[in-house]
């Protein structure tokens, strides 16, 4: 086990350990400062975030268009059909 | 709850729900902690002022998405800032850091006393030394020294306990102590 001499040595280095961490801590304490951004750089970054101009895409609405263009057709196609009821072509001569 | 933690979350709330208003109010309440963070971790005014920005951007950008948990909505923010800090370095790396008594607003060196020339070598020196720390140890200096911050809060921001914050800190001062070189006895 160790002599009372040694446990003195140990005693004393571990104390002048914890001395030398609070040195370094009130080297932090004066280091580590707040520090304050311009007022100016502040306000205009506040701007820039929340006055910019936003581009909005609008979604296509892919359905109705389908639709739409759907039912020109069919009308188109409804429509020929009517004209050609109404107007057969001619039969053709043997 | 109290009234004012009440608040705050009501704030985030409609931040998350994209209100610009709330936001701007978690960017007033926060801007000052995030620069003071990403000051001391670039060591210089310019690109603190530019990462901030960036940090907030990138916070605008992505709040929509953020997910209430027991973590403070800032350790999400030091948490954007610290990829920031780190894309900065590694982009940077080879970047000459400007040493404080050159950035600051200084008369003639003849008119500036002895003894204000080397506070400020001293502090360079101790800064430096701080930067040359792992990335978590120089969060927990920041966190304490600068925002005065307690362990248990510290370990809310970092995502560890009061007991490992405790633990970080020892062994950083101890690392800060070899870094500095100063003997131990």
């Amino acid at each position: 086990m160790f002599s009372k001499y040694q446990m003195n040595e140990v005693g004393e280095e571990m104390g002048e350990e914890k001395n030398l961490l609070e040195l370094i801590e009130k080297r932090l304490d004066r280091a580590l400062l707040p520090m304050n951004p311009e007022d100016d750089y502040l306000n205009n970054l506040n701007s820039k975030l929340f006055s910019q101009q936003r581009i909005s895409i609008e979604k296509g609405d892919y359905l109705r268009a389908i639709l739409l263009i759907s039912f020109a057709f069919v009308t188109g196609i409804s429509i020929l059909l009517i004209i050609k009821g109404f107007f057969p072509s001619p039969k053709k001569s043997r | 709850m109290n009234p004012n933690e009440y608040d705050q979350d009501l704030i985030l709330d409609k931040a998350i729900q994209g209100d610009e208003e709330a936001f701007s109010i978690l960017y007033q309440e926060n801007v000052k902690k995030i620069f003071n963070y990403i000051y001391y971790r670039t060591g210089n005014n310019h690109d603190a002022e530019d990462l901030t920005a960036r940090v907030f951007q990138r916070a605008l950008g992505h709040i929509t998405k953020y997910q209430k948990t027991n973590v403070p909505f800032t350790a999400w923010l030091y948490r954007i800032a610290h990829n920031l800090v780190a894309n900065w370095h590694r982009d940077n790396s080879r970047r000459k850091e400007v040493p404080i008594e050159e950035q600051v607003d200084l008369k003639q060196k003849s008119d500036v006393p002895e003894r204000e020339i080397e506070k400020r070598q001293e502090l360079e020196f101790l800064l430096k030394a701080i930067r040359k720390l792992s990335n978590d140890r120089q969060m927990l200096l920041i966190l304490k020294y600068v925002e005065d911050l307690s362990n248990k809060e510290i370990g809310d921001v970092m995502g560890k306990s009061e007991g490992a914050i405790k633990s970080l800190y020892h062994r950083t001062l101890l690392e800060l102590r070899d870094v500095l070189e100063i003997p131990n006895e």
